[in-house]
């Protein structure tokens, strides 16, 4: 346990290193929250029922998802897994990570959690701010809604994490992983509900992405927050996330047990 | 056999150069160390010299075919989710304002096909950060070519291509379901739009790296224009504020790579025709700008390497 709070540590220390990046990663996080909140606005004037939502919670919706992009692009985090992975892998250095006496998913879990908590604190909370300072977006709909949305991120964020480590994990087969990493970015950025809200979709693709690990990273924490979810709904799907969080990453485990095995085969 | 074929090609490249270099020397133009420009010849040694610095390159990545392939596929992967995006608000809300699912389009394909021109010619603009920071630029300074063209002739990005085919192909769906008809008209001034849009993509890149002259380490102010470029590429400015439409209009004109021409070509209300045709006007005050900028910033360079 002091191991993994050693490698916390270290990470946090790492990612607050380049200040003037930071505040340009939140300009960039801005102009994009601004973009959402015009297309929104310029939607609802044109059909107010066709949104499905009062106006402030859709823009709350999107600007929120905007912001939460820093931490849950796929790719945003340095030491996210697939990177890490594909890197070790190419470069072959990846003999260290098994000589290490502790676990791979959960080293790399750890220094992952460590970034996107000071992302969190640094990025995500300032954006927020702005956007409830300056473009309109709501405050969480009360107490519980707040403590649910974050118990709701913390999932969220396991789900993606053990996505990207399977695919991470995908590199030892095919080696190079770049083309496969876009492919999985833009699936995830059109079934998560970041860039367009699930109940927008038709039906038959509504029912495609229910059945799905995708909305549990967007658009479960998103709805919590904008309170149009009714108390026994916000269970409800805390308990689908957490299930698809544990179903992912014991899989994870699996796959990585027989990948290690396949590399010892192959290593000299 | 393969292997003598190549040594041959690399050797023939050597001597071009060798004779464009000894040509130039023989003309006396550098005996004096002084750059004399606005001579006619002056010019067309500049020219010759970027169209063999192309080819040495051409020679160099036509090596790598398969290269195409994946930048195709990693084209359509990378804008495929922005696609979904147009069509689903197109296909529920019927139109973005009064820009239907055709109009995005062009307004998607145009803003792709300027950007190309970027990505295929000039991408190694986007290099002169490190090369300042590094001190590899001291090597541009040194040689009798114009350190402009040494730098965007030192590569040439044929895998940007598949960013124009997809605009191209984008811009062909949209101008369909738009059902625009064009006349000659259209045909030039859709000439004069992509050559403008092309002309402010790089000048506005190479004024980012130009910062670096003075700042002296890589600027990070790229991310932020990526952002604004997609809001571009993606709405109609019409959607946004005053302040947006007037930043993108008329202090970085980013509108000018596919708002205003798609304005223009499809016939919309949302700007007056005057406007649009400023296009070539933006352009060329850009290119001025970056001539005075660059200049200066090649006064003001020392360099950062040891």
């Amino acid at each position: 346990m002091r191991v993994f709070g050693s490698w916390f540590k270290t990470e946090m220390r790492a990612a607050g290193l380049y200040r003037a990046d930071f505040l340009l990663r939140l300009c960039y996080s801005l102009i994009a929250m601004y973009g959402v909140c015009s297309l929104w606005r310029a939607l609802y004037r044109q059909d107010p029922g066709l949104v499905g939502r009062p106006l402030p919670a859709m823009v709350t919706y999107a600007m929120l998802a905007v912001a939460l992009d820093i931490i849950f692009y796929p790719s945003a985090l340095k030491s996210a897994p697939q990177n890490y992975i594909a890197d070790q892998v190419r470069t072959g250095r990846i003999d260290t990570d098994l000589l290490r006496p502790r676990d791979l998913q959960f080293q790399l879990l750890v220094r992952n959690a460590a970034v996107a908590l000071f992302s969190l604190l640094w990025l995500v909370l300032p954006a927020w701010l702005l956007g409830v300072f300056f473009l309109g977006m709501e405050l969480p709909a009360g107490v519980i809604c707040t403590a649910a949305f974050a118990a709701s991120i913390v999932l969220g964020f396991l789900v993606l994490f053990s996505l990207n480590f399977l695919l991470g994990l995908v590199c030892f087969v095919t080696l190079d992983i770049r083309q496969i990493t876009m492919a999985y970015s833009g699936i995830l950025t059109i079934l998560s509900g970041k860039l367009i809200p699930n109940w927008l979709y038709p039906e038959w693709m509504q029912a495609v992405i229910r059945l799905l690990p995708f909305r549990c990273i967007f658009e479960m924490p998103l709805n919590i927050y904008t309170g149009v979810l009714e108390s026994g709904e916000i269970v409800r799907g805390l308990l689908l996330q957490g299930f698809w969080a544990l179903a992912l990453f014991c899989l994870g485990r699996l796959a990585w047990r027989k990948v290690h095995k396949y590399l010892a085969v192959q290593g000299g | 056999m393969d292997g003598g074929k190549g040594k041959g090609k690399c050797m023939d490249g050597e001597k071009g150069k060798g004779n464009a270099w000894m040509r130039s020397k023989g003309r006396g133009k550098y005996a004096d160390g002084i750059r004399r420009e606005g001579d006619m010849g002056e010019v067309r040694f500049q020219a010759r010299m970027y169209v063999s610095l192309l080819k040495m390159t051409m020679k160099g990545i036509l090596e790598y075919r398969a290269d195409f392939w994946i930048s195709l596929v990693s084209v359509v992967l990378l804008n495929g989710a922005n696609i979904v995006q147009i069509s689903v608000i197109s296909w529920r809300f019927h139109a973005l304002g009064n820009w239907g699912v055709g109009d995005l389009l062009v307004l998607y394909g145009m803003f792709m096909i300027c950007w190309s021109i970027f990505s295929v010619f000039f991408r190694k603009l986007s290099k002169i950060e490190d090369e300042i920071v590094s001190g590899s630029f001291d090597i541009y300074l040194l040689r009798p070519v114009s350190p402009f063209l040494q730098l965007v002739g030192g590569d040439i990005n044929y895998t940007g291509l598949c960013d124009t085919m997809m605009g191209a192909a984008l811009l062909a769906v949209g101008l369909r379901m738009a059902g625009v008809q064009w006349g000659i008209g259209h045909i030039l001034w859709f000439a004069v739009f992509i050559l403008s849009g092309g002309t402010i993509v790089v000048c506005i890149r190479f004024l980012i790296s130009c910062v670096t002259f003075w700042t002296t380490r890589g600027s990070a102010l790229s991310s932020v224009f990526t952002q604004i470029y997609l809001l571009i590429q993606k709405y109609p400015v019409t959607i946004f504020g005053r302040a947006f439409r007037v930043l993108v209009t008329g202090i970085v004109p980013v509108a000018y790579l596919n708002f205003y021409p798609a304005v223009y070509l499809l016939g919309k209300p949302d700007a007056p025709a005057w406007l649009c045709m400023l296009s070539p006007v933006a352009a060329l005050a850009l290119v001025c700008l970056s001539a005075i900028v660059w200049r200066g910033g090649l006064r003001h360079y020392h360099s950062g390497g040891g």
